[in-house]
Order: C-alpha cells, then structure tokens, then sequence
C-alpha cells in the first residue's frame, strides 16, 4: 500500500508455463498499491522490480 | 475584546461571584436524578456533582485528594530535576532527524521509510493516546524548542508579537493548511515531502523565537500545539497550584516571572511561565506546554501536576490567565470547530466516498484538477458543515431553549462542548494507523540502519476487525464528553438547561453518527485519477 504503516500483502509464484509465474494477491483495500517482485534466480542471482497499480473498489470507482 | 497576552499580577482581581445554579438536582427533576441508573452509574464518578458545582478559579482539583505526579517516586523525581524537559527533547531530536535523513535520501516508498512511517503511523497515534492517558507531554518533548532554547543562548529576541496576532487565528490558518498540503500533497505517501515538513517545522519555530519574545511560537503558531492544547482539555492531567493559600502569600510571582537574580532584578535565572499563563489564575490546560518552567521556578515546590476530571475545564468559564474569558474568545471557539470537524475531514479523506465525491465534481463542474475541487471539500466541512450545524443549534437555543444571549455568543460558548468529540474521532482515526501499523518501524529501522538483520515485514500490527472495535469505543467516549460539557453548560448558564442540553446533545449525535458512518466506510488510499468521463 502506498501509505505507510498498511498492511502489505505477501504471495508466492507457481509456474503455470515455462517462463511464466502467477500470483494470487487478496489485497486488503481498494487503492493504490506498490508490488514489488523479488526473484532469486538458481544461480542465486537476485532481482528486484517495482511497479504501481491502482485497485477499484467494488463500484468500480476510478 | 483585546485579549491580555501579560497580565500583571498584582493588579489581577478576584474573579466575580459564581454562576447561580437554577436547576434541581442535575438540572432535571428528583424523581429522573435518583431514579436513572445510568446517572447514579455517572455519578458514583463524582463527576455531575463537579460539573453541577459552580467553579471559583480551578477548584477542579482538590490538592487533597487528587495524585501529583511530581511526588510520585521515580517519575516526581525525574519530573522535578532541572533539565528533565531537555532529556526528554533530545531522544525526540534525535529522532526527527533521522526521520529527515531517511526522508531526504532513503527509499521513496512510504512505507519503508522513517519519515513516513514514524511520523504518519507512530507519532500521531502515539501522541493522541498519551493526551488521553496523561497531558501535553509531547510539547514537553518538543525537539524545536530544544534547538530554539540553544540558540536563544546566542541570540537574544527582542521584540513582542504584534498585537494583532495575539490570537488563534494565524495557527488555525496554519493547521487547515497543514491538513490540506496533507491531502493535496499526499504526504503520507511521500517521505521527501515529509521531511520537508519536518524541516519548515524546525525552521519556524527558530525564526519566530529568534525574533519575538516568550514562547510565541507555541502560544500563536503551532498547528501541532493548538491541536495539543485542544485535545488535552480532555487529559487527566493539569499543571496548577497545590495550596492557594501560599499563592496569596507570595510576594516575588515567579511561575510568571521566573527567578531573578537579587542584585540584578533584570537577569532571570530561571524562566516562568512563557506563554502567560499565571499559576493561581491558570485554569485547565489550553495553552500549557507542560513545560515545567513554573514547577522550576516556584520557590516553594507549590506548582504540582495533578489528576482532575476530563473535560470538566470546558463547562465553567472563569477568566482564565493568559487567556480570558472562553465565552469571549470567538477565535479559540473557531479553533475547537476545525479541530472537531477537521477530524471529521481528515478520515473522510481516506475512505471510498471522497473519490466518488471529488469524481462527480469533475464531471459536474468540468475540472480536472484536485486543488480546486479539494479546496470545495475543505469549505464544505470546515465552513459550510460548521456554520450550518451549529448555526441551526445556537437558534434553536435561542427559541426553544429561551436563551437570551445573541445567537453567535451561544454558539461560541457551546463549541467548547465539541472538543471531547472531536478528541474521540482524531484517536478513532490515529489510533487505527497506530494499532494496525505498530510494528512496521522494526523492519523499516533494520532497512535504516542496515545491521540488524533480515527485515520482518510479516507482522505489521493487530487486525483491523480488532482495531475497529477501538475506534467505535473512542468515538462514544468522545461523544460521552461532549455530552457531559454541553449538560455541564446548560446547567449553569441557561433558564431552560434540559431543552439546551437536547439541542447541543442531538449536534453532538449527529457528528458521533458521521463518524461512525466514516469509520466504518473501505478505507482507500490514492491521488485522485481525474478524468474527462
């Protein structure tokens, strides 16, 4: 979550096809949420990314 | 009416006569007052009797039966020392500027950073629960002051405050700005800007206590001071005299003057009160800093911090030192409106419905920027709501109530009565961010210093299903106050109390219902998306 003190929201990847890894997330708010995506490669190389996303509510106000 | 910023006190009088109680018991008839449960619950309390009781100065606290602190072991003693404000202020220095640090050149993520973190999670919740549980230790602690106070060792201000601000007015200003940057800004999402604030604030502080004498800063600036001030009319504790009598008998004044040195009347050895507050005719705590600048200086240790009833400074108005009379302060009752209704504000800026109202007034109105449609939010609770409410209230008191007075002098002596309340909704409100975030600065402070291990970012603080059952208890205990000032007002001031008391207390349910409703809206946290659609 954008504001500091929220709750953050933590998920594991599966693989459903070779190179492609899904997540489930229940978010707790509508809003806006930073994800950031930890990946530790076999070789034990890691890498960050940071995106934004905005969640509707259930009106679907945005 | 001018207000008196220094009164001499040698030439204070006696407060006059006190008001004639006109009600039966509690204002209400026998029967109701023996018979009602609830009002013998509330009375086992003592606390309608206090509030029934026509008040002379302060006599709130009864000095033989009430706790001081200052002689409570351990604490008294730590209280009472010299420079126990400066070891209270330097941890909290030490803080903010890491806090200023970390918001400058750390991670821009709100939260995962100091800046953000402590200020918007901790320190607000943190502060409204010490005023409930204590006083106005935060302005004990105040890091500004540390800094103000050192340079006031080499730069001597020499100028008084213009008279013309000797009132609330500028910091309400400043305080409705500082929520409004909040919101404009995004400040709880921004660790830069939060920094920024921090810095303004220390900046402020030692510009203005450069140049102007006494603690003008705290008394006619601070938004952060007067929301204290505010909230701590509803602490159990207050700063005041131990015996009257030795107050009669003292010739040299010190809580006000401080101590002098005797070959040199002019050089003051130690300060007393700086923001001319008078310890025998102080009553309550709006403007006290609890300081202890006149527990230092009282040459015979008569200066105590003791326990009282809540809210009950809120239902008599003697004049007060420093202050005046409440009845004639329209700027300290405007003061008490924004805080009220500001608290009302700030949550409805974090739940769904404000993206839907600020949505629909872009396609109503065809703008497309947030500054303008926030600013009509802003009027519409801080102006429009307010003037309404309580305009509505005050001529309703006026008659059905049979009140007398002008329809603005009632309003400005009932908007006291919403302080508790209001006080209930900002601990709703903090104590949510506080409780559900309570531990999130142990991962944020291992990523700050970096050698305390891997990061726990699992467990951020209790659930919000928890969490909400607090703030709904808040919101009662709020309104509880407000319900008990506004008895308290109507007993002592009005012909018809029980139909005054029905106005006010029916406003007060309104709010309480606002706040409940807002409480219990989807909280949502983002920049309004504004759009052509």
């Amino acid at each position: 979550m954008s504001h500091a003190g929220m709750s953050p929201v933590f998920a594991d990847t599966l693989e459903v096809a070779p190179g492609d890894y899904r997540a489930n997330m229940e978010l707790s708010m509508a809003g806006d949420w930073i994800v950031l995506v930890h990946v530790t490669f076999q070789d034990g190389t890691k890498l960050e990314h940071q995106f934004e996303m905005t969640v509707l509510n259930a009106e679907g106000v945005g | 009416m001018k207000t008196n910023y220094f009164i001499n006190p040698e030439r204070v009088r006696q407060p006059p006569n006190p008001f004639r109680v006109r009600a039966d018991v509690y204002g209400l008839p026998r029967v109701l007052a023996s018979s009602n449960p609830g009002l013998k619950l509330v009375n086992a309390f003592g606390v309608l009797e206090r509030l029934r009781r026509p008040s002379v100065l302060h006599s709130q606290i009864n000095s033989k039966t009430s706790l001081d602190l200052l002689r409570v072991p351990v604490i008294g003693s730590l209280l009472k020392q010299r420079h126990a404000r400066t070891l209270f202020q330097i941890p909290v220095f030490i803080i903010s500027a890491a806090m200023i640090v970390h918001g400058l050149f750390g991670p821009q993520l709100a939260p995962k950073n100091l800046a953000t973190t402590f200020t918007w999670v901790h320190f607000r919740g943190a502060l409204v629960l010490v005023l409930l549980f204590a006083g106005n230790f935060f302005c004990l602690a105040c890091p500004f002051m540390l800094v103000r106070n050192l340079v006031r060792k080499f730069v001597r201000p020499v100028r008084n405050w213009p008279r013309a601000l000797r009132n609330k007015w500028l910091s309400i200003g400043l305080f409705v700005a500082m929520l409004f940057v909040y919101e404009w800004l995004d400040l709880w999402a921004s660790p830069w800007w939060t920094a920024w604030l921090i810095i303004t604030y220390f900046a402020g502080a030692l510009v203005i206590d450069s140049i102007f004498k006494h603690a003008t800063f705290c008394k006619f600036v601070c938004p952060i001071g007067q929301f204290n001030f505010v909230a701590a009319t509803a602490s159990p504790l207050e700063i005041t005299v131990r015996d009257q009598d030795v107050c009669h008998s003292c010739a040299t004044k010190d809580c006000i003057r401080g101590v002098r040195e005797v070959a040199a009347p002019l050089v003051v050895i130690q300060r007393g009160c700086e923001l001319a507050l008078f310890q025998p005719r102080k009553t309550g705590n709006l403007d006290c800093t609890f300081c202890l600048d006149c527990v230092q200086a009282c040459p015979y240790d008569n200066v105590g911090i003791m326990t009282r009833v809540p809210v009950a400074e809120l239902t008599n108005d003697p004049v007060r030192s420093g202050i005046g009379f409440l009845s004639k302060r329209k700027d300290l009752a405007a003061l008490t409106i924004v805080f009220t209704f500001g608290a009302l504000l700030n949550a409805f800026g974090m739940v769904s419905p404000v993206y839907a109202l600020e949505q629909w007034l872009s396609r109503t109105f065809g703008i497309h920027y947030e500054l303008p449609l926030l600013a009509f939010v802003f009027a519409l609770f801080l102006i429009f709501e307010p003037v309404v409410l309580i305009g509505i209230a005050a001529w309703l008191t006026r008659v059905w109530g049979n009140s007398g007075k002008p329809l603005l002098s009632i309003a400005v002596r009932y908007a006291y009565s919403l302080a508790p309340l209001g006080f209930g909704i900002w601990l709703a409100h903090f104590c949510f961010h506080f409780f559900t975030g309570l531990f999130t600065f142990i991962p944020v402070v291992q990523t700050a210093v970096g050698f305390l291990g891997e990061p726990r970012w699992g467990v951020p603080g209790l659930a919000p299903n928890v969490v909400q059952l607090f703030e709904f208890g808040f919101i009662i205990l709020g309104l509880l106050g407000s319900l008990l000032v506004s008895y308290g007002i109507a007993t002592v001031e009005e012909a018809r109390p029980v139909r005054v008391f029905i106005i006010w207390a029916a406003l007060s349910l309104v709010i309480a219902a606002g706040a409940f409703w807002l409480m219990s809206q989807p909280m949502e946290m983002r920049a309004v998306a504004l759009g052509s659609s």
